[in-house]
Parts: structure tokens; C-alpha cells; sequence
């Protein structure tokens, strides 16, 4: 053996060990990079010498600069980045609405209950002027308080709109640089002779990342290091170097509401249905199951009030002895033609009972030869229209015969209730407060029977003869009422009705006893008309009968209280397995600095012991100079 | 296990966050004294506070309702307090002027007397509660209901309607009259009336009209009429004769559930109405005495007369009295009616927000022990995270 095999040796044990402390230098001075993945020098014995002895070791060769990465690691922290995306992002929004809704001060539940205490004022002194004003004033806060909730649930709607658009601009950027470096990799491979250029494939795993929080991800190894990357349900973002660039814009029949597509050659394609998953997914499933059940949940009370009261209003008579006007104004339901529409014309879209209603929109689909309507809260197919039908449904009533010329695909929004913006309170005058009701009945003096008379109501506001004078008379053992007999009823009390009002007789009244109905003009304490306008307040008419208005706003906040919790719960699951998965990235890839202050003192003495065998080498070369010389 | 530092450092400032964010929902709740400070705290206690919260709002409300009426009531309490007096007043006058040591012109005295009163009647029936509404109007209550015609005599321009206030959910009380009230008062026994004809020329004179089983009682007019000084006959409308007999002073006659009895000396050809005794107006009662009063009667026919209308007019203002008695007893039952409601609408709210504080409150015993130890949990994160971050083999590398 010779002296220069030992140099060789300790040149590349020198060599090996400088590179080894250079990358653990590297690691050190990346400990704070995000995305970094330790590295690792990779060392080999060099080929060694074959002698008559056996082979003969020549040394340490670096075979490579290994990345610590457990490509299943990557993956679990990638899907549950976008998990934690999505549940954080829902329950932020989910926290304001909740928030809002339910605010002892700023929340409808105050507002209604003060509008309904004004009318029990009404009530209680109805010719004080001041009572009726106060009264208009409160109808005038609870329809600012209406205008005021939708309002916000509108903004949270265009915070979420802004965030949409950024977030799609976001993964258009992270398809671009991922695309980029895709090249970029490609191209090192190559130069390198297929070894990975590691800080790269960081680069991009890191990008990768941050898109998971933005949607889901699933991506794809090619065998050149390139990688494609799916977004939500299988949409293709990347393929080798070629991104496609998505875009946020309103493509179907509601003008606020932002569709993700993007261009296929000259056509556009819709994607909205595919993006699932990350802030994003949370962005799009916020509007049907948060926003559009509170819009509608707060429009079906503002529709129902509205509605009800103006009815009970209609009936009432004003402190000038007129029939009460309409007491609120609200905006008539909205319908929407898909973009798209080939058909002419829009469907007619009416409320006809506020009892049935349900908060939700509708959509109307022409299948090619019938209309298809489904509800989209809860996304059931209610019915199937031939063209130019008309059909009651939900407490609705929807007229077809305006739309012409349908083609397959063609479809409506219809969005009967999101009207609590656009309130109105249309009486400005006190005096125009219905406190009173048109007619009174009352029996007449000279009765002498026992019989007494319940409440007059009024069943027909419009009725011609509504105030005409109308005497009831008892003769011949029967109620008679102009060329009408009635017989009295058995249980006691017999109801009649006739010009659009409906008394109840108690009892038996005697042979010739009169009751009487009179126009009740100049009736200005008369409170009749006012408690049955605060009455509603109590009275359960809403969803079929069950509930009153409170008790559905009750519902609503209770509604979206149960998803913020629930939100809130998976976003702190969510969190926790984020961290989880972090750690155990953190555990395989992560730099640890005692752990390279252990291999700096290795790899030190390694160099140094290296070092010393050279030297060892040079004596020995030395000693042969010596010998030789004498 | 491999932990990385950046691990170490971000798993100690994790723990220190939460820790900080637990610590300050506590000081917030304890800031607050409430332990739920969002819904989605705890979804379905907030829509009880919220349901509790506008139960106790409707309770306020049917408090301050009660308020409106019990004002109202009494005022009226009060009016009704004055007409009886000066219905009392009237009867006393009355019972002097039929005093029979009475002249003409004393009597004339007494009928400008009761005029006066007359003239406060009216002033009482058209009383104003203090929003200026007129409290015997019914519904018409912005108008003033009792008026003089041209003939003098007072017309009710109100109507029947009476006005109610809600003191819960299912319960109301009137606080409104009707001034059909002072204008349907039932004349002489309430069921029948016998008059004596105004051209009577004896002094035959009604005694008493009794009613002995009212069912028997029709709707018919008689007539009683005196064939001769000794013999009577009674007729219905169309003349013909239902009963007669001979008159004995004092001793009663009795037909269809009725009893009549006459006493003085009638005259061939004198009559009684009998009449089914119908409504009249309080002001008609005590106008009709006052003018009685002041006409001058100068025969014991005219005597006679005087003294039924006299003895008639009491009869009417004893039915008066009884209507206002009946009517403040009413009204009294009312405020007591008001009062009970309220005790309960107090006893039930007093539930309510003894329900809501535990729904709502904090339990402050509770809360701050789990302050302190969110205190000290968060004060270990703090520590440890400062000693771990103090080991580095570095350190150790000189």
C-alpha cells in the first residue's frame, strides 16, 4: 500500500465532512423557514480497491443530499389544512351572524316587543295622539331594526363576496408559482442527472400547502418531479407546467352571488359546484346554509308581520272614521331569469298565505318539456309544472303563463321573502292608526231576554254594506236579519254573519228583543281595533298554525346559535388536528438545533480525525524521505 | 421521538394563547356577571333568555296597563260618587215636597232646587277623564254625549260601545261606560208601570204595583177602568174586557202575575194605564219631578195626581240609585279585579327573572375559582416555556 491511498482517504473524508457541515450549517440556518425540511448528507464507502489481500477501502463518497419528508405526512397535514381552513372561515362568519342576531339591544327580539308595547299604549289611550305617534315611531325603528339586521347579514355577504374574489386571485397565484417551479424542478432534474433539487421541491411543497388552506387539494407525482394539483372535487389546477386560471364572477340568476368558473377555449365553464373544502369551500357554503336561512328566516317575520298586521290594519277603523289603510309597505317577491335564459318573460310570484310560509328560495328548472321546482333550503323537488301553470305551494303562489319560449336548462330564482331591507311604514299620520273597528253591535235598550252579544269581527274589510245599520231582531222564536232567518244554535251561541262582519249571541233573547250593528263613525275611544292589532303579537300563525312571530325569530337565532356552536366545535377539532398533523411533520422534517449541535461536534471531529490522517499520510512520506536520503 | 425546536417554541406559545383566550372568556364573563356572553355559548339558553325577556316585557306592559285603567276607574268612581249624591239630594227634596203641609209655592222652591241638580246630573254624565275623553260616551268619546234638545230634554249622543284593557295574556277589564247607562233606567217596579189618567176627576190613586210572578207578565197594555164608583173592569188594548169587579179600597186586584192595589175614592169613567214599565232617562226622572213640582195644583183630583207622579218619581230615582250603586260596586269590583291581577302579574314576573338571572348569571363561586386556575395554568406555560427555551447544547459548545 502507499502513502498516496491514505491521503486519498483522509482528502475525501475531509471533502465529505466539510459538505456534511455545510448542509448541517444549512439546516441551523433554516430553522426558522417555513416549509423547511431538514437535510441530511447522504455518505457512502468509495469504490474500493481489489487486491491480491481482498478489496481495499479508499474512502468516503457523498452519494447525495436527502430531504427528510414522509410523503404521507404531507398529505394528512394538507387535507387537514384545509379542514381547519374551513371550519375556522365558517365559524368566523358564523360568530358575527350569531352575534348579531341575538343581541339583547340590537337584535330583533327588543324592537318587537317595544312596537307591540306602543300598540298595547294605542291601546290603552287610543285618542291620545300622543300614543299613536309614539306608535308610528316605534313601527318606524322596528322596520330600521329589519333593515338594519339584513343589512349586516348583507355586508357579512360582500365581506365574504371580497374574500371570494381574493381567495380565487390567491390560488391563481399559488397555480402560477406552482406551475413555475414545476419547470423549474423539471429542469434541475435534468441538469443534476435526476437528483432532487431539494430546496424546490420545499418551495413547492410549501405552496401546496398554503393552497390546501384555501381549498382542498389532492396532487399527483409525475415521474419527471413534476406534480399535478386537483383542486375540491377533482378540478385540474396544474397540470405539469399549465395552471388554470379560475375566476370569481356572478354567472347564474342572483346578481350578488359569485360563481367560480373558468375559460375552457372560448366557452366558460361553472365550477362553483366543485370547490369544496378550505376557506373557500367554507365561503361558498356560507351563503345557502347561513346567509340565505337568516335573509329568509328574518324576511318570512318581516313578511308574516307585515302582512298580518296590515290585514288586521284593513279591517280596523281610524281615528277620522275611516277604514284603516295598509299599515306597512313591503317590497313584492323577487324572481330572477338565469343569465343564460333562452325563455322570455318572468313567472309570477305572489304570497297568498303567510301561515304556510317556509324561509327558503325556490328554484324553477325547464327539464325540456316541464318546469321543475325544487326548494333550496332543504334542495326538495316540490313539483313538476307544465308550461303556463299556475301552483299554490309553501303558502306561494306561482304563475307561469308569462314565460315563453323555455329551453332545456332555462331556470328562475325565485326569492319570495328577502324583503326586510325594504320595509315601510306608510301611515305618517297619527290620526290614521285603525285603534277602532268600523262597527259595533250592541242590543237594543228595551231588551228584556237574557241574551248578550260577543265581539264583532269584521271577515270582509271590503264589504259594500260593511257600515249600513243592521238591526238582528228575535221573532217567531228565530234571529232575523233583513229577509234572512237564522235559527238559534243549539250549544247557545249562534253566529251570524252578513255585509262582512260576524257577531256571536249568547243565549236565549226574549220574543222581540233587537240587537243592533251600527256604523261606529265618531267611535274615537274605541280600542277594539288596537288589542286585536297588539293580539297578534301572542296569537301562534305562523308555520302551519305553531308559532308566533317571536317564537320563529327564536327559532332563527336559534337556528344559527346551533351552527356558530357547532362551527366553533369542529373549528377547535379542526385546530387540534392541524396541530397534530403539524407535529408530526415537524417530527420527521423539522430542524431540531440540539440535534445539529450534536452533528456539528460529529461532523467537527470527523473533519478533524480526517484531518489528522493526512497528516498521519505526510509523516509517513516523511520518514520514507528520511530513510531514503542516508 | 424527535421534537424540532420550532415545535418547542410554537407548542409553548400555543399553550400560552389558549390559556390567554380561556382566561379572558372568564374575566369577560366575570366582568359581565353573565355566563352566557354569546348565543352560540349556549344556543338554547339564550332563546330562553330571549323568550323570558319578552314574557317579562308583556308583564311590564300589562302593569302599565293596569295603571292606565285604575286612573280611569277611579275617576269614575269618583263622578259616580257625585250623581248619587245629588240623586239623594233629589229624593230628599222629593220626599219634602210631598209632604202635604207643602204649598204650591214651596214646592216651587224645591222644583228650582232640583233643577239646579238636574243641571249637575248632566255635568256629571258628561265628565272627561284627564285626556279630555268623555267617560260616559261608549265609543263616541270624543264628543260630549248628553245634550238638551230644543224641547229641553236630554238626548244621548254616544253609543253602546264600552271600552276594555287587557291585564294578561286572557284577561281584560272595562274601563269604559256607556252613557246607555243613565238613559235605560227601568221605570216603577221595573217590570210594570200604572199610571192614573190625567183626566181623572176623583181621587182613586195607585198604592202599590206589585209584580207576583214576573213569567206571567206579557207585553200587553192594560187599561183599568172604573165603570162606576164601586166597580172596575179591565181591558186589554182593543177594549175588550179581561176581569172585573167590585173596588174595595186598599184591596188588591190581581191579574197575569200582577198585583195592583188602589186606595181614595175614583170616579165613574176614571183609569189606569197599566203599562209594561219600559226605560227612561235619568234627566227625564228628575226633569219630570222638577216640573211636576213646579206646576200649581188647586183640586184633590190635581192633588191626587201630583202625588202619584210624586210617588212614581221616587220609585224611578230609587231604580236611578240602584243603577249608579250597582255600577260603582262594579266599578270597585273592577279595581279589585285589577289589583289581584296585578299581585299575580308581579308573582309571575318575579318567576320570570328569577328564571332568567339563573339562565343568565354567573356563578360567581365558580367562576372565580376557575379563574384562578386558568391563572396558574397559564402562568406554568409561561415558565416552562421560558426555561425550555433556555436549554440549547450551543449552550455547552464553547
Amino acid at each position: 500500500m502507499s502513502g498516496g491511498g491514505i491521503l486519498g482517504v483522509g482528502t475525501s473524508a475531509l471533502l465529505a465532512y466539510q459538505r456534511a457541515l455545510q448542509v448541517t450549517g444549512h439546516n441551523i440556518a433554516n430553522v426558522g423557514t417555513d416549509g423547511y425540511s431538514r437535510q441530511q448528507l447522504q455518505l457512502g464507502t468509495s469504490q474500493p480497491l481489489n487486491t491480491g489481500i481482498g478489496s481495499l477501502g479508499t474512502g468516503v463518497a457523498t452519494t447525495g443530499v436527502r430531504r427528510v419528508v414522509d410523503q404521507f405526512v404531507e398529505a394528512r397535514l394538507g387535507m387537514n389544512l384545509s379542514g381547519a381552513g374551513y371550519e375556522r372561515t365558517y365559524a368566523e362568519f358564523a360568530g358575527q351572524l350569531d352575534n348579531l342576531l341575538a343581541d339583547p339591544t340590537s337584535g330583533l327580539a327588543p324592537a318587537l316587543s317595544q312596537f307591540f308595547a306602543a300598540l298595547e299604549d294605542v291601546a290603552t289611550d287610543p285618542t291620545s295622539t300622543a300614543a299613536r305617534q309614539q306608535l308610528i315611531s316605534q313601527a318606524q325603528s322596528l322596520t330600521d331594526r329589519f333593515a338594519q339586521l339584513e343589512g349586516r347579514i348583507e355586508d357579512q355577504r360582500s365581506i365574504a363576496n371580497g374574500r371570494i374574489t381574493g381567495t380565487v386571485d390567491e390560488i391563481n397565484q399559488l397555480a402560477t408559482s406552482i406551475a413555475q417551479l414545476n419547470r423549474e424542478i423539471v429542469e434541475a432534474r435534468g441538469r443534476s442527472g435526476g437528483r432532487d433539487p431539494n430546496d424546490l421541491l420545499d418551495r413547492r411543497d410549501e405552496l401546496i400547502r398554503e393552497l390546501s388552506s384555501l381549498t382542498s387539494v389532492n396532487t399527483l407525482e409525475q415521474s419527471d418531479g413534476s406534480v399535478n394539483v386537483y383542486i375540491g372535487r377533482g378540478q385540474a389546477l396544474v397540470v405539469g407546467f399549465e395552471h388554470t386560471q379560475l375566476f370569481a364572477q356572478a354567472m347564474g340568476a342572483d346578481p350578488g352571488r359569485l360563481d367560480i368558473g373558468f375559460r375552457n377555449g372560448s366557452a366558460m365553464v361553472i365550477a362553483t359546484e366543485f370547490m369544496t373544502g378550505g376557506e373557500l369551500g367554507a365561503l361558498l357554503d356560507l351563503r345557502d346554509t347561513l346567509f340565505d336561512p337568516a335573509s329568509n328566516g328574518l324576511g318570512r317575520i318581516a313578511v308574516s308581520l307585515v302582512d298580518r298586521f296590515n290585514e288586521q290594519h284593513a279591517a280596523g277603523m281610524d281615528l277620522r272614521g275611516l277604514a284603516g289603510g295598509a299599515f306597512f309597505g313591503r317590497p313584492e317577491p323577487r324572481v330572477f331569469a338565469n343569465l343564460g335564459n333562452v325563455a322570455s318573460g318572468l313567472p309570477g310570484l305572489a304570497i297568498s298565505d303567510v301561515g304556510e310560509l317556509a324561509a327558503s328560495d325556490y328554484q324553477l328548472r325547464f327539464d325540456g318539456s316541464d318546469w321543475v321546482l325544487r326548494r333550496l333550503a332543504d334542495g326538495e323537488r316540490l313539483a313538476t309544472l307544465a308550461p303556463g301553470d299556475s301552483l299554490d305551494f309553501d303558502g306561494l303562489t306561482l304563475d307561469l303563463s308569462g314565460v315563453s319560449g323555455a329551453q332545456r336548462g332555462d331556470s328562475f330564482l325565485l326569492r319570495p321573502l328577502q324583503v326586510a331591507a325594504d320595509l315601510e311604514v306608510r301611515i305618517t299620520d297619527p290620526r290614521a292608526v285603525a285603534a277602532a273597528l268600523p262597527v259595533r253591535a250592541e242590543p237594543a235598550v228595551q231588551n228584556t231576554g237574557a241574551a248578550s252579544l260577543g265581539e264583532i269581527s269584521i271577515v270582509d274589510p271590503t264589504s259594500a254594506g260593511l257600515r249600513d245599520p243592521i238591526d238582528i231582531g228575535f221573532t217567531g222564536g228565530v234571529f232575523v236579519v233583513g229577509g234572512a232567518s237564522f235559527s238559534p244554535d243549539p250549544s247557545g251561541d249562534t253566529t251570524i254573519e252578513l255585509n262582512g262582519w260576524r257577531v256571536v249571541i249568547r243565549g236565549t233573547p226574549a220574543e222581540g228583543d233587537r240587537f243592533e250593528v251600527r256604523d261606529n263613525a265618531g267611535g274615537v275611544g274605541d280600542n277594539r281595533g288596537a288589542q286585536a292589532l297588539a293580539g297578534l303579537a301572542r296569537e301562534r300563525t305562523l308555520v302551519g298554525g305553531t308559532a308566533s312571530f317571536s317564537e320563529i325569530y327564536a327559532e332563527l337565532v336559534a337556528d344559527v346559535g346551533v351552527k356558530s356552536r357547532r362551527a366553533s366545535i369542529n373549528a377547535d377539532v379542526q385546530t387540534r388536528m392541524l396541530a397534530d398533523a403539524r407535529a408530526q411533520r415537524e417530527n420527521i422534517s423539522g430542524v431540531n438545533l440540539d440535534e445539529e449541535a450534536a452533528n456539528l461536534l460529529r461532523f467537527q471531529q470527523a473533519y478533524q480525525a480526517s484531518a489528522q490522517v493526512i497528516a498521519v499520510a505526510g509523516s509517513l512520506f516523511d520518514t520514507l524521505l528520511t530513510a531514503v536520503r542516508r | 421521538m424527535r421534537i424540532s425546536t420550532a415545535q418547542i417554541f410554537d407548542g409553548g406559545i400555543g399553550a400560552i394563547q389558549r390559556n390567554q383566550a380561556s382566561l379572558a372568556t372568564t374575566q369577560q364573563q366575570l366582568a359581565t356577571g353573565k355566563r352566557i356572553l354569546k348565543p352560540s355559548d349556549d344556543p338554547s339558553g339564550a332563546i330562553q333568555s330571549l323568550k323570558l325577556g319578552e314574557r317579562i316585557a308583556a308583564v311590564d306592559q300589562y302593569a302599565r296597563n293596569a295603571d292606565a285603567a285604575v286612573s280611569r276607574l277611579q275617576q269614575q268612581e269618583s263622578v259616580l260618587t257625585q250623581i248619587s249624591e245629588a240623586l239623594q239630594r233629589v229624593r230628599e227634596l222629593t220626599l219634602q215636597a210631598a209632604n202635604g203641609t207643602q204649598s204650591n209655592e214651596s214646592r216651587a222652591a224645591l222644583a228650582l232646587e232640583i233643577r239646579q241638580l238636574a243641571g249637575g246630573l248632566l255635568d256629571g254624565a258628561n265628565a272627561r277623564d284627564a285626556s279630555g275623553e268623555y267617560m260616559f260616551a261608549g265609543y263616541r268619546s270624543g264628543s260630549q254625549p248628553f245634550v238638551r234638545d230644543a224641547g229641553g230634554a236630554v238626548a244621548y249622543l254616544g253609543d253602546g260601545g264600552q271600552r276594555r284593557v287587557a291585564l294578561s295574556p286572557d284577561r281584560s277589564v272595562a274601563v269604559g261606560e256607556s252613557g246607555q247607562t243613565w238613559m235605560s233606567i227601568p221605570r216603577g217596579n221595573g217590570i210594570f208601570t200604572v199610571t192614573p189618567d190625567a183626566g181623572n176627576a176623583g181621587t182613586g190613586r195607585v198604592v202599590a204595583g206589585e209584580v207576583l210572578n214576573p213569567l206571567l207578565i206579557d207585553n200587553g197594555t192594560l187599561e183599568l177602568v172604573f165603570t162606576s164608583a164601586e166597580n172596575w173592569q179591565l181591558r186589554d188594548s182593543d177594549g175588550l174586557v179581561l176581569a172585573s169587579g167590585a173596588y174595595v179600597p186598599d184591596q188588591a186586584i190581581d191579574y197575569a202575575g200582577r198585583r195592583i192595589v188602589l186606595s181614595g175614592t175614583p170616579q165613574t169613567g176614571d183609569s189606569f194605564a197599566i203599562e209594561p214599565a219600559g226605560v227612561t232617562s235619568l234627566f227625564a226622572i228628575v226633569d219630570a219631578l222638577a216640573v211636576e213640582l213646579a206646576t200649581p195644583r188647586n183640586s184633590a183630583a190635581a192633588n191626587t195626581l201630583r202625588d202619584q207622579s210624586i210617588a212614581s218619581g221616587l220609585q224611578n230615582i230609587d231604580q236611578a240609585l240602584a243603577r249608579v250603586l250597582a255600577l260603582r260596586t262594579d266599578v270597585g269590583a273592577r279595581l279589585n279585579t285589577i289589583d289581584s291581577q296585578g299581585v299575580v302579574n308581579e308573582d309571575q314576573k318575579l318567576q320570570l327573572q328569577t328564571a332568567l338571572l339563573q339562565l343568565q348569571d354567573l356563578d360567581y363561586a365558580e367562576a372565580i375559582s376557575r379563574f384562578n386556575l386558568q391563572q396558574v395554568a397559564l402562568q406554568a406555560a409561561q415558565q416552562s416555556y421560558v426555561q425550555l427555551g433556555r436549554l440549547s447544547l450551543f449552550d455547552f459548545i464553547r
